[in-house]
C-alpha cells in the first residue's frame, strides 16, 4: 500500500518509472513458466509429426495435380530418435541439368538483373543489395553448371525432402525460440498460445507449398536455379516469417501496461 | 578439400554463436538484472567547471540549435563554457558561431580551425589544449541536449574513479523514412539494452563520442585525443579502460540526434565507423589480451568482442562463401543441408538474438508498434554487412598503398523536406 502510494502523483495519477529503469519483475517465475510452456509446445509439435506428414502429403498431392506434374507422389519414412516415426511426401520427378542454351539465357537474365540493380537508387538501395546477392549466387550456379554440370550432386526428389525436413526443423525451433524470447514477457497466456499457434499453423501450410513452388520453378527452369532458390527463398524465408510474427506479437500490450492504464 | 572448407566454416559459426549468446545474455540481463547506475539526479553540489565542445564542420543547418539548447541548460552558468570547434567550415557556420560569441562572450567561445589534419579527433585535440575545465563534454552539432542533461552527465564524475561518461542517443527524425525508423530500432537496442547490460554487468560500456565526456585529468593522463584516430570515441574508451579509469553509461541521460535519412549517407557512416573500429581493433586487441591486472577476464572478453563487432560482417560473408562451396562440392544432401543450416542459423536465427534485443529495447521504450518493422531490419543488416566489408577492404588496400584516410562528414537534414533525393548510388 505504502509502495503503491509512493508511485502516486499529487492528483492521484500513477507516476510511471522512466523507460531507462523499466524491468520485468519475477524473473524466476517467468523463466520457469516460459520453459514449461515451450516444452509443452515442443512435445505437442513432436506428437503432431505424424498428422503433419499426412497433411503435407495431402497438400503436395493437390498441388501436384494443379501444377500438372507428370509424376507420382511417394512417401518416405523418417524416424525421430527411434521413438517417433512419420512420413514425408517425395516428388518422383527429375529436373533437367541445364544445357548450353539454358545457361546462356540464365546468364543474360542474371546480367540484366545486375544492370537493373545499378539503376536502383535512394530508398531502393537495400533492394539492389538483395538482388545483387541473388546475382552472385546465380552466377556461381551458372559457372558451376558450365564447368562441372553433370557432377551436380543434388536431384529434385532428395532436395524436395531436404526442404521439408529443414522446414520441420524451423517448426520445431519455434516453441524454443518463443520460450526464451517471448513467453518471458508480461503478455497474457492467451496471446502467448495464440501467437505460437498462428506461427505453427502458418508454417505448416506454407512450407509444403513453398517447396512445391520451388520444385515447379526448378522443373521449368532446370537445376541451375536450385542454389539461389534454396539459399534465398528456403529456410531464410521461413525464418523471416517467424520474425514477422514475432514482431507482431511483441507489439501487443502486456499485462503490466494494461494494469498501469487501469490505475 | 571439404574438410579444409568445413573447419574455417565451423570456426566462423562458433564466433558468431558467441556473439549470439552475448546478445541473449545482455537482453536477459537488461530485462531481469539489477540495474547499476552511476551518480545521477544530484540537485545541489559544488559543480565542477565544464567545457562543452561542439565540433562543427559545415553545420549551418544545426549549429544554432545546439548552442541555444546548451545556453538553456540548468548548469551553473559561471561553471559552464560552450566551445564550438569550427573545423574548416566553408558554409555559414563561422558567421553563426561568431554571432553567438559576440552576444554571449563569457559562455560561448569559438575555436576556428583553418588548417591541420582533418577530423574530429584532431580538432578536439587542438581545442582541448586551449580550454580549461575539470570536465570536458562533447556534443555533435546536430544534438539537442535537454535542460538537465549537463548536470546528469557531470554527476558521475563525483566518483573519482570515473574517467568517461556516456549518455543515451535518441533519434529525433524518426518518422522521416523507413531507414530512420530502422535506425531508431537499432539505436534503441544498442543503448537501452546493450550499453545498459554492459554497465549492469560491470563490463565495458562504450563512450560514443557525443552525449558524454571525459574527466580532464584522465584525458591528460592518457595523452589527450589521438589526432590519427578514425574513431576517437572507441579509441578513448579503450585507452582509459586500459589505464584503469571507469567507463560508465547513464541510460537516463537522453539526447536527441539526427540519424541519416538516406541510404548513401548511412553507408558512408557505417564505412567510417568500420574503419575506426578496425583501427582500434588493431591497436588495442594486443594490450587487452595481455590483460592489465585491474581488468577482469570478462571485461577483457567483452572488450575484445566489442572491438571485433565490425569484423563480423566480413566473417559472415566469408561464411556464406564457404557454405556455398561446400554445397557445390556435394557434401551429401543431409550434410550439405547441415552446412547450409549452420550458415543460415547464424545469419538468421543467430541474428535473431539481435531481433530479440531490438524488440526488447523498443518494447521498453514504449515504441511497440514500431516493432512490427522488425523483418525489415534484415535489409539494414544486409547493407551493413556489405558496407562494413567493402569499407574494411578499402582500408586494408589503403594501408598497403600508404593512402591516408579521407574524413567524411555525415549529412544533416534539419529544415529539409522528407526523403531528399540521393546524391550518389549504392557504391
Amino acid at each position: 500500500m505504502v509502495l503503491n502510494l509512493a508511485h502516486r502523483g499529487v492528483r492521484g495519477g500513477v507516476i510511471e518509472p522512466h523507460r531507462s529503469m523499466l524491468v520485468l519483475p519475477e524473473a524466476r517465475r517467468r523463466l520457469v513458466t516460459s520453459s514449461i510452456l515451450a516444452l509443452t509446445f515442443l512435445v505437442g509439435v513432436a506428437l503432431s509429426l505424424g498428422p503433419l506428414g499426412r497433411f503435407w502429403l495431402l497438400l503436395v498431392e493437390r498441388a501436384h495435380e494443379s501444377l500438372g506434374f507428370a509424376s507420382i507422389v511417394d512417401v518416405r519414412e523418417f524416424n525421430l530418435f527411434g521413438v517417433l516415426s512419420f512420413n514425408l511426401p517425395v516428388l518422383g520427378i527429375q529436373a533437367a541439368i541445364p544445357d548450353g542454351r539454358t545457361l546462356l539465357i540464365a546468364t543474360a537474365i542474371t546480367g540484366a538483373i545486375l544492370l537493373v540493380t545499378l539503376a536502383l537508387r535512394g530508398r531502393l538501395i537495400p533492394v539492389a543489395y538483395f538482388l545483387r546477392a541473388m546475382v552472385v549466387i546465380q552466377a556461381t550456379a551458372i559457372f558451376y553448371f558450365a564447368v562441372w554440370g553433370a557432377h551436380f550432386p543434388y536431384r529434385l526428389p532428395g532436395f524436395f525432402v531436404g526442404l521439408l525436413t529443414s522446414g520441420l526443423l524451423v517448426i520445431g525451433l519455434v516453441p524454443l525460440l518463443l520460450g526464451f524470447t517471448y513467453y518471458i514477457y508480461d503478455v497474457t497466456w492467451t496471446k502467448k498460445i495464440g501467437l505460437t499457434a498462428a506461427i505453427l499453423a502458418h508454417l505448416a501450410i506454407f512450407i509444403p507449398l513453398q517447396a512445391m513452388v520451388i520444385a515447379y520453378l526448378i522443373i521449368h527452369l532446370s537445376l541451375v536455379v536450385m542454389p539461389v532458390l534454396f539459399l534465398m527463398f528456403g529456410l531464410v524465408l521461413d525464418v523471416m516469417i517467424f520474425v514477422a510474427f514475432y514482431g507482431w506479437g511483441m507489439s501487443w500490450d502486456g499485462v503490466l501496461g494494461e494494469e498501469r492504464r487501469r490505475r | 578439400m571439404k574438410i579444409v572448407i568445413l573447419i574455417p566454416l565451423l570456426i566462423i559459426v562458433g564466433i558468431v554463436l558467441v556473439y549470439t549468446a552475448r546478445h541473449y545474455l545482455f537482453t536477459i540481463n537488461r530485462l531481469f538484472g539489477r540495474h547499476r547506475q552511476p551518480y545521477v539526479d544530484i540537485g545541489t553540489a559544488t559543480w565542477p567547471s565544464v567545457v562543452v565542445f561542439v565540433p562543427a564542420h559545415n553545420e549551418e543547418r544545426v549549429i544554432a540549435g545546439v548552442i541555444e539548447a546548451l545556453l538553456a541548460v540548468d548548469y551553473p552558468a559561471e561553471q559552464l563554457v560552450i566551445m564550438v570547434v569550427n573545423d574548416r567550415s566553408t558554409d555559414n557556420t563561422k558567421a553563426i558561431v561568431d554571432d553567438y560569441t559576440a552576444r554571449f562572450p563569457r559562455q560561448v567561445k569559438a575555436y576556428h580551425r583553418t588548417e591541420g589534419r582533418p577530423g574530429k579527433a584532431a580538432a578536439l585535440g587542438e581545442a582541448c589544449e586551449l580550454a580549461q575545465g575539470e570536465v570536458h563534454l562533447v556534443f555533435d552539432a546536430d544534438y539537442l541536449p535537454g535542460r538537465g542533461l549537463i548536470k546528469q552527465l557531470v554527476a558521475p564524475f563525483f566518483d573519482p574513479e570515473v574517467g568517461v561518461v556516456m549518455g543515451r542517443v535518441v533519434p529525433l527524425n524518426v518518422s522521416r523514412s523507413l531507414l530512420t525508423r530502422l535506425l531508431d530500432l537499432e539505436r534503441s537496442g544498442g543503448y537501452q539494452v546493450d550499453q545498459q547490460a554492459r554497465m549492469n554487468l560491470g563490463l565495458l560500456p562504450q563512450y560514443g563520442g557525443t552525449v558524454g565526456g571525459v574527466r580532464r585529468a584522465a584525458l591528460e593522463a592518457v595523452g589527450g585525443w589521438r589526432a590519427d584516430s578514425l574513431a576517437e570515441d572507441t579509441d578513448m574508451t579503450y585507452r582509459l579502460k586500459l589505464a584503469g579509469w571507469e567507463v560508465v553509461y547513464q541510460n537516463r541521460s537522453e539526447c536527441y540526434e539526427e540519424v541519416p535519412e538516406n541510404w548513401p549517407t548511412r553507408i558512408r557512416q557505417i564505412k567510417r565507423w568500420a574503419r575506426g573500429h578496425n583501427q582500434a581493433l588493431v591497436r588495442y586487441a594486443g594490450p587487452l589480451l595481455r590483460r592489465p591486472v585491474h581488468l577482469r577476464r570478462m571485461v577483457v572478453l567483452d572488450g575484445l568482442l566489442l572491438l571485433g563487432v565490425f569484423a563480423v560482417g566480413p566473417l559472415l560473408l566469408i561464411g556464406w562463401g564457404l557454405a556455398l562451396s561446400l554445397y557445390y562440392l556435394g557434401f551429401g544432401l543431409e550434410e550439405s543441408i547441415m552446412a547450409i543450416l549452420a550458415i543460415t542459423a547464424y545469419s538468421t536465427l543467430g541474428n535473431f538474438a539481435a531481433f530479440f534485443e531490438v524488440a526488447t529495447a523498443a518494447r521498453l521504450d514504449g515504441s511497440r508498434e514500431r516493432i512490427r518493422l522488425l523483418p525489415f531490419l534484415v535489409f539494414g543488416f544486409l547493407v551493413s554487412m556489405v558496407s562494413v566489408t567493402t569499407g574494411t577492404i578499402a582500408q586494408i588496400v589503403g594501408a598497403i598503398r600508404g593512402h591516408d584516410h579521407e574524413w567524411e562528414k555525415t549529412e544533416r537534414y534539419r529544415g529539409t523536406p522528407a526523403e531528399p533525393a540521393p546524391t550518389r548510388g549504392a557504391g
